[in-house]
């Protein structure tokens, strides 16, 4: 007699689990989780549409009714209007040198995701790619790939960052965003890298795989038809949560001098010039606050995410790996 | 155990090797010359400029400098001459940035202490009442700050906690630049402890606070995974109280974990220095670092970005020494 | 049989989920005598470990509850017990062994460390008296080296030996009731063995009653005096294990025999399975909770909830039909 195997039926799992786990269910009120779980997923959700808005606005930010967020702004008299306080004209107001905020903000938008996106991509492409060979393969290829990682990982992140982000500058003319991804992407891949090979050395020894083996596929096939879809949880949490980091990193970067510069608008750098204001007795608050809240909004809303999707796809991983 | 910490040493001397030739390589394809500014100036001569490269050894092919520049690096006896002069004047870059590596110290280790005294016990209590409104404000707050830029930050302190804050009371709290006033060597002892603090305190909050929240976050996950497992329910059928559970059973292993991320931090919080000092005036290694970047002044980044280098890769190794010592299932080999 | 030491009555264990109360444990009653080897056999979810954590008082408010029933230990009521004065029986008076013995220790501290810890919780006795008692536990259940074995950390010894450790640790305070919640399902099978032989041979000579958990009949055969079959929370069958073994009454328990695979007979009919899953829990329906799955079935099993009836002198099933019906094509012959 073993026991039976569980999801016969699918009422019977919650039950199941109580007698599995024993005392390990953390006890709690019916209400408290239900109210834990909504909570989370509530934010998860809600993360999902607010960011889907944001993205929503920095797509379609040509089609929208926003003023040029480079041009100085005059009044009927020809005078720039600079500095001017939210109002019904501009509803964040004008910085120092007479340009929309919001359209700025919202202009800024497409550059800090665009730059985040990209770099999200990346690292998912570097690191599946990295973590895949190193743990399908194993032996001196795996050494000498995780090897390189852990290089890669050790590195100061921002003093590299800094020099490497003046280099690519010079290499990328013009194109600061794409260069700004190619930094992130090309620092951040390493943990990734890590929970894929590990997903990878456990599954290449699944029946599944031996299966296909046998049945003489190619590993390029086996890599890709029957290891990848399953180790694609992790790989979709982190991604999400580099987007995260990416953004933060990217306003670090723009805040120094070595990210976007301007005329072209981006929050880091928007942020950081309003602050700097500020700081010297400007009153503009309106300049640091509405991108740096739009800046933590998007930033939150991708943790939140990452976490709500980490919940439901994998939810063995529980502890955070920063 | 000898021969591991020999091998660790010996990896982390090749990561310093790599590191040193990533950031050498990028350096000199930065287009800037660091002799920019003496040949933008019409009173220098041709002739000078030209001795001057030949001195600095830029008129070498950038292997021949690299090795130049290593061979002299390592000698860090030579005090003061070792790490070469800084492009800018007469100062020896190690005499330079060993004078700023006091003040990154002090807000480095502030910050730290600030983290790891506030960040543990906050997860740890945040995970013994989970679900409470302690642990949901707290938890928020910890989400909230981690998602925000250091910056944002270090600028929103200065403008609460500094301007409008003087602007209110009437008082000055604390000041927004700088790591002492130009009086302080004229100030009495107790004087010059309050003016010390009341300029570390933004920065170093700052700093902590993305600390606290990460640091929180973790231990609150490693505390509950605690919480859940089958020795603590042992632990709980011997007839242990709680607080004994807690204390003898839970905590140590809860704590193993987070003695990883900390040392993983000092990497972020010198690079979080970097920031900071530039927002704060802060006369650091951080500030000259981006200073000397602007200026192409590449012995100084050099030695900065080595001496950072250097100490992640102590500290990784003296947190897997502390996590062998605290856990006895690790071993050495 | 000599007096009661542990008497459970109509208990009702139930927790809160997300997607409803789960009547975990759902009106049970059984008794358990001084030095009685009692066996709580089930499937995964029948509510046998929900039982065993009851009497240990380790459900833990809120999310699990005790809402009904009594327990009483040596005439004491446990449920009424000050949270002090539980925890004096936990351990000292009723010790408790789990499931996993890889990582029911704690990885960072000496085995002799989690010893001693147990013994001087109970016993007023000093750290080097205790350190005595602890090595004198470690070779009661045959680990050699006892002394030096003391400082050696969890992750040093085996399953096996793990698990011994734990036995010595819950018979060091010499309790009156051991619970042994699948003591032997992680091991492999001769480890099994070994263990079982243990423990029986070190409760026998100290009389101590033992509550054996665990989902295998073939474990409790030959250790236990008594047999309670569970299902879904409630009590299937329970009789002496010659009973339980030869005179079956429940289809379910019959399903369990007919499934068992034996390794000292040569089995002329197909290996029984027993179809379907057990039922969610959560708001079970009235009637007879094994119905779906059983060959039996009929209207009233639907209707009415079967209780415990006692057929013959301490025999005691839950089923209308019982004892009428012809188990042996579902069980197989009588065994034994």
């Amino acid at each position: 007699m073993t026991d039976r195997p569980r999801g016969d039926d699918p009422n019977s799992y919650s039950a199941l689990d109580i007698e599995a786990e024993g005392l390990t269910v953390e006890p709690i009120t019916q209400w408290q989780l239900f109210k834990s779980r909504f909570v989370r997923h509530r934010l998860a959700m809600l993360a999902a549409v607010v960011l889907g808005v944001i993205l929503l606005l920095a797509v379609f930010a040509d089609v929208l009714p926003l003023q040029n967020p480079t041009q100085q702004l005059e009044d009927e008299g020809g005078r720039i209007v600079n500095l001017l306080s939210p109002r019904g004209d501009y509803w964040f107001g004008t910085d120092e040198l007479g340009q929309d905020v919001l359209a700025r903000v919202i202009y800024g938008g497409r550059t800090s995701l665009t730059v985040a996106v990209l770099t999200g991509l990346m690292v998912a492409t570097f690191g599946t790619l990295v973590g895949s060979i190193a743990g399908y393969y194993g032996g001196w290829i795996d050494t000498l790939l995780m090897r390189f990682t852990d290089l890669i990982l050790s590195l100061p992140l921002l003093p590299v960052a800094i020099v490497a982000a003046a280099w690519l500058r010079e290499t990328f003319q013009g194109r600061e965003a794409l260069s700004l991804a190619v930094l992130l992407g090309t620092l951040l891949w390493g943990t990734l890298a890590r929970i894929v090979r590990a997903e990878f050395l456990s599954l290449r020894e699944k029946e599944f795989v031996e299966a296909a083996r046998a049945a003489g596929a190619r590993d390029r096939r086996i890599i890709f038809r029957h290891i990848l879809p399953n180790a694609l949880s992790p790989i979709i949490v982190n991604a999400t949560l580099v987007i995260g980091t990416a953004i933060i990193l990217e306003a670090a970067l723009s805040f120094l001098g070595f990210g976007v510069r301007p005329p072209e608008p981006a929050w880091g750098q928007m942020a950081a010039n309003g602050g700097r204001l500020a700081v010297g007795g400007s009153g503009a608050w309106w300049l640091v606050l509405f991108p740096s809240v739009a800046l933590i909004v998007t930033v939150l809303s991708v943790n939140f995410l990452g976490d709500g999707l980490r919940d439901a796809l994998d939810p063995t991983q529980t502890i955070e790996r920063k | 155990m000898l021969q591991y910490v020999i091998r660790r040493l010996v990896y982390g001397m090749i990561t310093l090797l790599a590191l040193s030739i990533i950031t050498f390589t990028l350096l000199q394809n930065t287009g800037g010359d660091p002799l920019d500014r003496l040949k933008s100036n019409p009173r220098i001569t041709q002739q000078a400029i030209q001795e001057m490269a030949e001195f600095y050894g830029l008129d070498q092919p950038g292997t021949k400098q690299y090795l130049t520049w290593v061979g002299n690096f390592v000698q860090v006896w030579n005090y003061p001459t070792a790490w070469g002069r800084s492009f800018q004047g007469p100062q020896q870059v190690q005499e330079l940035v060993l004078n700023r590596l006091g003040g990154t110290a002090r807000l480095m280790f502030t910050a730290l202490g600030l983290a790891v005294m506030i960040g543990i016990p906050l997860g740890i209590y945040q995970a013994i009442k989970q679900y409470s409104f302690f642990d949901q404000a707290t938890t928020t707050f910890s989400f909230v700050t981690f998602s925000t830029p250091i910056f944002v930050l270090g600028i929103g302190l200065q403008i609460i906690l500094a301007l409008k804050l003087e602007q209110w009371t009437g008082v000055k709290f604390f000041y927004t630049s700088g790591m002492n006033s130009t009086s302080y060597s004229d100030l009495s002892f107790g004087a010059r402890i309050g003016d010390t603090l009341q300029h570390l305190v933004l920065p170093a909050t700052s700093i902590a606070l993305i600390s606290i929240a990460g640091y929180s976050r973790y231990q609150r996950a490693s505390m509950l995974e605690v919480m859940h497992s089958d020795y603590l329910r042992t632990a709980k059928a011997k007839g242990l109280s709680r607080r004994s559970v807690i204390v003898k059973h839970a905590l140590r292993n809860a704590l193993i974990p987070i003695i990883t991320l900390v040392s993983l931090d000092v990497a972020g919080v010198l690079g979080g220095a970097v920031i900071t000092e530039s927002i704060f005036a802060w006369p650091g290694m951080g500030r000259l670092y981006i200073q000397a970047i602007f200026l192409n002044d590449w012995p100084i980044v050099m030695a900065v970005v080595m001496l950072i280098g250097f100490m992640v890769v102590v500290m990784n190794l003296l947190a897997d020494l502390a996590y062998g010592w605290l856990d006895p299932r690790v071993r050495y080999d | 049989m000599s007096e009661p030491l542990l008497q459970v009555s109509n208990l009702r264990t139930f927790f809160s989920t997300e997607e409803g109360i789960v009547r975990a444990v759902d009106g049970l009653s059984f008794t358990i005598h001084k030095g009685e080897k009692f066996g709580v056999v089930g499937e995964s979810g029948s509510g046998k470990s929900v039982t065993a954590l009851s009497v240990m008082r380790l459900i833990e408010p809120p999310a699990g509850e005790i809402v009904t029933g009594e327990i009483t230990f040596k005439g004491e009521d446990l449920l009424g017990l000050k949270d002090e004065e539980m925890r004096k029986v936990r351990g000292g008076q009723i010790a408790m062994i789990f499931q996993d013995p890889m990582t029911a220790l704690n990885p960072v501290y000496t085995i002799g460390n989690q010893l001693i810890e147990t013994i001087m919780l109970h016993q007023s006795v000093g750290k080097s008296a205790a350190a005595e008692i602890a090595i004198q536990a470690l070779d009661d259940v045959h680990i050699p080296n006892p002394k030096v074995r003391m400082e050696d950390y969890p992750h040093q010894l085996s399953g096996g030996m793990r698990q011994r450790v734990m036995i010595a640790m819950g018979l060091s305070c010499d309790p009156d009731l051991l619970i042994a919640d699948e003591p032997t399902t992680a091991l492999d099978v001769t480890t099994q063995a070994q263990i079982l032989d243990l423990m029986l041979v070190l409760t026998e000579e100290r009389n101590t009653a033992v509550m054996l958990i665990t989902h295998d009949l073939g474990v409790v055969a030959g250790f236990c005096d008594n047999i309670q079959v569970m299902y879904a929370g409630r009590l299937a069958e329970r009789g002496t294990t010659d009973f339980i073994f030869d005179d079956t009454l429940h289809p379910y328990t019959a399903g369990l025999l007919g499934s068992m695979t034996r390794l000292d007979e040569v089995r002329e009919e197909r290996l029984y399975s027993i179809r379907g899953a057990p039922p969610s829990l959560i708001d079970p329906p009235n009637g007879c909770r094994f119905r779906s799955r059983c060959d039996f079935a009929k209207e009233i099993c639907t209707r009415d909830t079967p209780l415990p009836r006692e057929i013959s002198e301490d025999h005691w099933v839950a089923c209308h039909f019982a004892p009428d019906l012809d188990l042996i094509r579902v069980k197989g012959e009588p065994v034994g």
